[in-house]
């Protein structure tokens, strides 16, 4: 029975001396930390237009306002001052109760006809919108689309241009400055930056009636798509 | 060397499966719309009207010219000639001679075109020609000018003011008609609404070379709207 017991010590020391053998010196650096993604977000957030009124009886007797509330004071023993033709962008709405559709414009072009500027020369109608960049990505601008029809038939709009231009508000800039449709391809933008969309239509102008009278009465549709994309990964038109 | 071009295969897809995860992030703006022109568009309307448009009964011996003093159809003639022939009122005269007739019972609006016929004409004969235009477009017009084109449609003379103009038909050199316009240069008329216009006209003695007294002559007059912001057209 002693021997057993001397057995039984002599193990546990052995074992004990074996855990002390197998212990190593060691240190731990421990990794931790967040992801996210960032966005890439054009949001539209306003939208305007151009309104051509007709005031009988005024001095001059038309008025074209940018601005949805103007109405012009009425001329005694005149008729009411009415709105000739006018071309505007909305939110686009869908549904049997209209609700609104993310990232979609309707514009209007209505009863349209050669419009001159304050210089004498043919200038378009316009339907604008304007766009907040709220995505966390730098982006460049591609015109996808943009395009009138039909162009053959009875409602031939072929002879009608159509064109976006834009202005930008970008940095802390607090005026919205005009670039061409050149510098408009390619541009880019950040985050909280501004950008007015125009889309134009030109109907031109010519000295007989018969070169005017094929623009006269038509209609169509007008399509188009503004992308923007992760400013690394644009490609120019044609590469 | 199966092996291989099977991994090389296995690159290629694994390459491809790459490209797929490189779409880059984009956003998109959708623009879709409508766009309707409008219309500039004048119509004559019918009928027209006039100070002597009485066409005289038929008769062997002519007779049934003879109408009486101050008779309805019995014509106008002038008292003088130039603008002093609008300006002093026309004079009654008591026999129907000459009369118009128009082309309007075959029209259908719009009408662009009207052909007035002065029947039998003489020297002297005077007549106050009334009709109605008609905007029958989308965008308010208003009356820019009168061009007066011969049957070549020649542009003999244009008007962009009330006033009086004279003719030369038979190409001699002599005036064989004047004509004042009188009114609506600049009025405007609303989509739906329309002008009265009138002209009068005095049939002159033209005494040139080769004046033969039974003649045809033609002459056209034009009216031009245009959308009443352009107006007066350059």
């Amino acid at each position: 029975m002693r021997k057993i017991g001397l057995l039984a010590l002599a193990l546990v020391l052995a074992l004990g001396a074996l855990g002390v053998g197998y212990a190593a010196w060691t240190d731990t650096v421990t990794i931790e930390g967040t992801v996210n993604t960032g966005t890439v977000d054009l949001v539209v957030e306003g939208y305007s237009g151009m309104w051509m009124w007709k005031i009988p009886g005024g001095d001059p007797d038309y008025k074209l306002s940018t601005n949805p509330a103007y109405e012009p004071t009425q001329v005694p023993e005149y008729p009411k001052p009415f709105i000739v033709a006018y071309s505007c962008a909305a939110q686009t709405t869908a549904g049997a109760t209209p609700a609104p559709v993310d990232d979609s414009v309707t514009v209007t072009f209505n009863n349209l006809f050669p419009l001159l500027g304050a210089d004498g020369r043919a200038t378009p109608w316009e339907a604008d919108f304007e766009c907040h960049y709220v995505g966390s990505i730098p982006v460049k601008v591609m015109i996808e689309e943009i395009k009138i029809e039909p162009k053959t038939g009875d409602d031939d709009l072929s002879g009608l241009t159509i064109t976006i231009s834009a202005y930008t508000m970008l940095g802390e800039s607090k005026v919205w400055t005009p670039i061409t449709p050149e510098e408009l391809e390619g541009l880019q933008i950040h985050y909280c930056d501004r950008v007015r969309f125009v889309v134009n239509i030109l109907v031109p102008q010519y000295a007989t009636e018969a070169l005017n009278e094929p623009n006269m009465g038509q209609n169509g549709t007008v399509t188009g798509q503004i992308k923007v994309i992760q400013w690394n990964e644009y490609e120019a038109p044609g590469y | 060397m199966k092996k291989f071009g099977l991994l090389l295969l296995a690159l290629v897809l694994a390459l491809g499966a790459l490209g797929v995860g490189y779409a880059a992030w984009t956003d998109t703006v959708t623009i879709d719309g409508t766009v309707n022109t409008g219309e500039v568009c004048m119509s004559l309307v019918c009928p027209f009207s006039y100070l002597d448009n009485g066409q005289p009964p038929d008769g062997p011996d002519g007779t049934g010219y003879l109408v009486g003093t101050s008779h309805p159809s019995a014509d106008w003639n002038a008292s003088s000639t130039g603008t002093a022939a609008f300006v002093n009122n026309p004079v009654h005269m008591t026999k129907n001679v000459g009369w118009i007739t128009t082309n309007c019972d075959d029209l259908t609006s719009p009408i662009e075109e009207v052909v007035i016929t002065l029947h039998n004409m003489y020297p002297c004969y005077y007549n106050h020609i009334s009709f109605g235009i008609t905007n029958c477009g989308t965008i308010p017009i208003k009356l820019d000018h009168v061009t007066f084109l011969d049957a070549e449609d020649v542009v003999l003379d244009t008007l962009t003011n009330d006033g009086y103009l004279a003719l030369d038909l038979s190409k001699n050199q002599v005036n064989d008609v004047e004509i004042y316009w009188g009114d609506n240069f600049g009025d405007q008329i609303e989509p739906g609404e329309h002008w009265d216009l009138s002209f009068w006209i005095h049939i002159m003695q033209d005494e040139g070379i080769d004046f033969t007294q039974v003649q045809d002559f033609t002459f056209k007059a034009a009216v031009t709207g245009v959308q009443w912001n352009e107006y007066p057209l350059d």
